[in-house]
């Protein structure tokens, strides 16, 4: 039995080794869906304007925040140390929702999928931004959603829920996304 | 048990037609900056991006081997039924019998027959009290409709209780707000003779939604030896629904329900303690029943929870030798919280009556022929960090009490490892029992005439005799897995196990002994259920999921398997080979330009029963084309490898053996 294993073993390696080549071609395809979306959020920072509320120092920074899983790992590298409308970029993990409150972007992770209505409660009306990848996030009262279609992705925005939070998302961010309505009323 | 040469080269060739095909010839994209942040929103709104994978972080969280089927693998894989779609996870073992009959398991004990495998359809138990086994015919849903299989290999039983001996499969339809709208599918072919199913989904209320489905199934039988068509022929109309209501933030309700008609034809030869000795007859049987589920969910906080669950579930199946009308009422109660900061307690209280009606024959009879049946049952579970990310321990027990042997605790204890978090460790030490059914303790069965070989002489007749004082069978497990994430692309999956089952109940033959009638005189061989059977298995499955480019998924399972027998008893018409020693499965994804998907599935299953059926490669493959986004026309073929090739051969069952044939079906999908 051991032998015979062996033998599966080895063949299954000999092929896995003769697949590498193939494999280091296939690194110039498109770049991981984290990787983009980890930039994406960083690229939303300058299309929202937070109410002044938000900061207590002109220079105070804008603060993303992930909760749950977090499913970008490396990928948030790239976004570190940037600075957006003139104030520091910082990330942040809070280990609750309650210590969420003082973030400027949210993104709830789709671990979160099960307490979303406790997670978007606690922040009614807050001037956080929340982001997700959860299906019907922004239906559910979630304000930027992305969703993939055809390998893309694309955002929904919840503009009303937005509004009542104190924030402006610039015109330029809605003619590319789709308007969800507002179901939470 | 020789491993075929010839048939392992032919795995080979299918790596080797991967490595020579490339994908990269179509679909490039512009070169891109290393620093994304450069690109302008609406840059990076129109990369293509590799899709992660979607399988929820819980499951490579657990401490056990957990394979997960998603939607789009039920959507790729061609298969028209759950069996078939089980085909596809390492370490379960699907012959397929007769067109209805399936022989599923996980690890071991493969037969029509297997007792030791959970089957849950959002959380409702289909195994058969009769048997503690699954009537794989009248198993169904709306395939388009499930979320997502969750197949946990090894003993679950201190959350699922007992018959979680070496598996569950947890099959989780979708919640009816990611149904909305319509979808109607229709589709023909060789062995898949007619498909239609329709379901439609809508909002009713603020927060509710539900959709209503009806699906039906036309299968045509197998063959036999020689090649002729078998008279088995099977089809399946089904019709459910489910309703999802959101009450409050806290609340939420969930009713469905499903009844369904299964018709099979069969040709079946009983013996008899007579002239002839053996009667064919043609068994047309009706086999019906539905169910009603309902369940309700209230969240205290992020970190707790309850709910309640209350299923009834009717089966009445009409068939020549037995017929079985059962009810079963279900009761669960689940309650999760956090005790401390490093603590997360699950506990549950459960309730489960059955009743039954059976219909004796000459062949099988019955005694009781009705019964009632009260099951009683708790758990709890620990779940410990004992180093944050770092290190869980998992501790937890079942407790229940049965009508057959009473008592009964199956306690488990894993442990999570993750060093790095790229690679996670665990290990499981469980205890996991199958208790007695109907079957093995209250009946008695012909299973075979000897007829008398001069004039003058009688007939002899085995007779399996069922045993009211058998007790549980036990297996103790050890299991050990290693997962490797080695990045977005490649991943890796090991697990090794070793399973101790003790009091395995198998029959003894006992002293034969003179019956005499006033039809007949004849010689019983009498064969008493007994627990008697000590054997020990062990294996390793090992998984490679692997996207060697945006456009093309590779996903390869490999499981080894063998058993040993402890015992010191004669054990005449024990197969240690019930399940393959290896298996193999390797299946492609590949999105081709103009909205084609081509799809294979190569599997390799090394003889069993001792060589009595011989080792097969089976071929399955699918084109799909998507001309719009709501419109989806595919066509698959399936064991497209040999015309024919047999599976499985099971000795108690009445009708001739049969192989499984070569099949092509298409299949158009609109959803509106």
């Amino acid at each position: 039995m051991v032998r015979k294993l062996l033998t599966y073993m080895i063949l299954y390696g000999i092929c896995a080794i003769l697949l590498i080549p193939l494999k280091a071609a296939a690194e110039s395809d498109g770049p991981a869906e984290y990787t983009v979306k980890a930039t994406l959020l960083y690229k939303l920072s300058k299309f929202v304007k937070w109410p002044p509320e938000a900061f207590d120092k002109p220079d105070a920074p804008i603060t993303l925040c992930i909760i749950g899983h977090d499913p970008f790992e490396e990928a948030l590298n790239s976004i570190k140390g940037k600075r957006v409308q003139g104030r520091p970029f910082l990330i942040g993990k809070p280990s609750d929702i309650l210590s969420a409150g003082g973030c400027h972007i949210l993104f709830v992770s789709a671990s979160e999928k099960e307490n979303l209505s406790t997670v978007l409660s606690k922040l009614k009306n807050r001037f956080t931004l929340t982001v997700s990848e959860i299906e019907g996030f922004a239906r559910q009262g979630g304000m930027i959603n992305f969703i993939i279609a055809e390998k893309k992705i694309r955002l929904e925005v919840n503009l009303a829920v937005a509004k009542r939070a104190g924030l402006k998302i610039s015109s330029r961010l809605l003619k590319l996304a789709k308007i969800i309505n507002d179901n939470t009323r | 048990m020789k491993c075929d040469t010839k048939r392992f080269l032919s795995v080979m060739s299918v790596f080797l037609i991967m490595f020579f095909y490339r994908g990269t010839a179509f679909g490039t994209q512009a070169e891109l900056p290393e620093d994304l942040t450069e690109l302008s929103i609406e840059e990076l709104l129109d990369i293509e991006v590799t899709l992660a994978s979607r399988k929820p972080q819980k499951i490579s969280q657990t401490a056990a081997a957990v394979f997960v089927i998603t939607d789009e693998d039920i959507r790729r894989s061609g298969a028209a039924n759950i069996p078939e779609l089980l085909r596809m996870v390492p370490g379960l073992q699907v012959a397929r019998i007769t067109s209805s009959k399936w022989a599923v398991t996980s690890r071991s004990f493969n037969n029509i027959y297997a007792n030791k495998l959970l089957i849950l359809i959002d959380g409702r138990t289909v195994y058969s009290p009769l048997f503690s086994g699954v009537f794989w015919d009248v198993q169904d849903t709306f395939l388009e409709d499930v979320d997502r299989i969750e197949v946990i290999r090894g003993p679950g039983a201190s959350l699922w209780g007992a018959n979680a001996v070496n598996g569950i499969i947890n099959i989780k339809t979708k919640h009816a707000e990611d149904t909305e709208g319509g979808l109607v599918y229709a589709g023909f072919g060789k062995e898949e003779k007619k498909l239609g199913g329709v379901r439609y989904g809508d909002k009713i209320g603020k927060k509710s939604y539900y959709r209503i489905y009806t699906k039906y199934a036309d299968y045509d039988g197998g063959a036999d030896v020689n090649g002729d068509d078998a008279s088995d022929d099977w089809d399946m109309l089904q019709a459910g629904f489910r309703m999802d209501n959101e009450f409050s933030d806290k609340d939420a309700v969930i009713l469905q329900g499903e009844i369904y008609r299964c018709e099979t034809d069969e040709t079946l030869y009983f013996p008899s303690l007579s002239p002839p000795y053996m009667n064919s007859a043609h068994d047309n049987a009706d086999k019906t029943g539905g169910n009603i589920m309902g369940r309700w969910k209230h969240s205290f906080s992020d970190a707790s929870d309850m709910s309640l669950k209350v299923i009834y579930d009717r089966t009445d199946r009409e068939e020549l030798e037995f017929s079985w009308e059962g009810d079963t009422l279900d009761i669960d109660f689940q309650h999760r919280f956090q005790f401390g900061e490093r603590q997360e307690v699950v506990w549950g209280m459960g309730y489960r009556y059955y009743h039954d009606k059976l219909r004796s024959s000459p062949t099988m009879i019955f005694n009781p022929e009705t019964e009632d049946d009260h099951l009683f049952s708790a758990f709890i579970q620990d779940d410990i960090t004992l180093a944050k990310n770092r290190l869980r321990l998992t501790l937890g027990s079942k407790f229940e009490h049965n009508d057959y042997t009473g008592f009964e605790f199956q306690p488990n204890a894993r442990l999570l490892w993750t060093p790095h978090e790229k690679h996670s460790v665990w290990a499981a030490v469980s205890r996991a029992l199958k208790t007695p059914s109907r079957f093995e303790t209250k009946t008695q069965i012909l299973t075979r005439v000897i007829p008398p070989r001069n004039p003058g002489e009688n007939p002899s007749g085995l007779f399996f005799y069922g045993n009211p004082d058998i007790e549980s069978e036990e297996l103790i497990a050890l299991e050990l897995g290693y997962r490797l994430k080695a990045d977005d692309r490649l991943n890796f999956d090991l697990a090794a196990f070793y399973n101790m089952y003790d009091n395995e109940a198998y029959s003894k033959t006992g002293t034969p002994f003179f019956e005499h009638t006033s039809q007949s005189s004849y010689m019983v061989i009498p064969l008493y259920q007994e627990n008697m059977v000590e054997v020990e298995t062990y294996g390793l499955e090992f998984l490679t999921n692997w996207q060697p480019l945006n456009r093309w998924r590779l996903q390869t399972a490999i499981s080894s398997f063998e058993m040993k027998v402890r015992s010191k008893d004669d054990l005449a018409f024990f197969s240690e080979n019930e399940s393959p020693d290896y298996s193999l499965s390797v299946r492609s994804y590949t999105d081709l330009p103009w909205n084609l998907e081509w799809d294979l599935q190569f599997r390799f299953v090394d003889s069993v029963l001792d060589g009595n059926v011989q080792s097969y490669s089976a071929l399955d493959t699918r084109l799909g084309w998507h001309p719009s986004d709501n419109l989806e026309i595919s066509i698959a073929g399936r064991n497209l490898a040999d015309p024919q090739h047999p599976e499985y051969i099971v000795t108690m069952y009445r009708g001739k053996p049969e192989e499984i044939e070569r099949s092509v079906y298409v299949k158009a999908t609109w959803q509106f």
